[in-house]
């Protein structure tokens, strides 16, 4: 992953942009309207300060080089709706972690999601030639546990106590995971399920 | 299986292995893919899979897409007929349905409709089912349009699972 050029991706349905701080403006309506998008993780970006220091900190990951936060744009409606991040990011190992993905409770459960993890994957594993995606969630969100499963995503295991949630409660995480083997057979059963 | 099916103007035949380069083209047009839910494929190797798992369906089902060949050029021109789900598809399985695919080019001259109609007579009258399914992109308008004038009534939409996109559902007795 080259950290200094400017990755679009796109399809029919999503535009994945990397988030800048001038994103503040469009995301703002979520963080005050929206916050408990965030209840299930601590540092979310309820409210509008705590979204300042959301994009802040994911901008300064991206100059670490350990994050590449996008935002996500939907065609249909013409306007940025959620963000996503790739984190963890390390090009020895080729290994990443995608999350800090949230959309607008109206775009939750529609085709915004797969087009999201689909383009994200397909970078990963075919452009960044990456062998191993990884997932975190709280281990009681279940829809976002859901998702991840239904994109072929392997669970790994509970890491106990591992993080806390908005209110400061200490959570377990569950770690999930798709290989690069995986990928390249699912794409290839779906493409044998439209026949 | 072997299933051979003539009408006006097209042959319905089982799909073979020299039947792969006419069926990558297929595949590979992003016209054609634009509302199937995968990307158009990109290798060759990849239509060669895509007939050996026809050519299984043929085997276990008994029945699956066929090859149809335009009279007029002999060529393969896509694929239509019945096929046995074995997949849930909107919560339903071990049901037929309907489907077809053709290149562009063959695009606006009844192909999908003259074929669907041979597939359904085979369905209700040789094979005897009472119910035929069959399901589209909500944004395809073309395929909608076609279903619902072969008298397909539409049953709801549903969310498929592979994109995530909005599709209709439906379904057709059989007429005694």
């Amino acid at each position: 992953m080259n950290f200094t050029e400017n990755y679009i991706l796109e399809n029919e349905v999503v535009k994945l942009i990397p988030l800048k701080n001038e994103h503040f403006e469009n995301l703002k309506e979520f963080s005050n309207n929206e916050p408990d998008i965030w209840k299930y993780n601590a540092f979310g970006a309820n409210g509008e300060a705590n979204l300042k220091k959301y994009i802040e900190t994911a901008l300064q990951n991206r100059e670490k080089q350990t994050d590449y936060p996008f935002v996500v744009f939907s065609k249909k409606d013409q306007k940025i709706i959620g963000s996503t991040r790739f984190y963890l990011i390390n090009n020895t190992n080729k290994t990443l972690e995608l999350g800090f993905t949230w959309y607008g409770k109206k775009y939750q459960g529609t085709n915004i999601n797969k087009n999201c993890k689909y383009l994200l994957l397909e970078f990963a594993f075919e452009k960044l030639n990456f062998e191993r995606v990884g997932f975190r969630a709280n281990y009681k969100n279940q829809r976002s546990i859901n998702a991840m499963k239904s994109i072929g995503c392997t669970e790994e295991g509970i890491l106990r106590n591992f993080a806390f949630d908005a209110e400061g409660n200490r959570i377990d995480a569950i770690v999930l995971s798709i290989l690069k083997n995986e990928w390249f057979d699912s794409v290839k059963n779906n493409l044998l399920k439209k026949i | 299986m072997n299933i051979r099916i003539e009408t006006e103007r097209l042959v319905m035949r089982p799909l073979e292995e020299d039947d792969v380069e006419r069926l990558f083209l297929l595949d590979s047009n992003s016209e054609v893919m634009k509302y199937i839910g995968v990307k158009p494929l990109t290798k060759l190797e990849e239509s060669v899979e895509v007939i050996k798992f026809i050519q299984k369906q043929y085997a276990e089902n008994g029945i699956g897409r066929l090859a149809v060949i335009e009279k007029e050029s002999n060529l393969l021109i896509g694929w239509s007929f019945l096929k046995y789900l074995t997949e849930e598809i909107n919560g339903i399985k071990n049901v037929y349905d309907l489907g077809y695919r053709f290149l562009p080019e063959f695009w606006g001259k009844g192909y999908a409709t003259e074929s669907a109609k041979a597939s359904l007579d085979y369905g209700f009258n040789v094979m005897n089912l009472d119910k035929i399914y069959a399901h589209a992109h909500s944004e395809n308008a073309a395929s909608n349009h076609t279903l619902k004038k072969l008298g397909f009534e539409e049953k709801g939409t549903f969310v498929d699972d592979l994109d995530g996109a909005k599709c209709y559902w439906y379904e057709m007795r059989k007429i005694i």
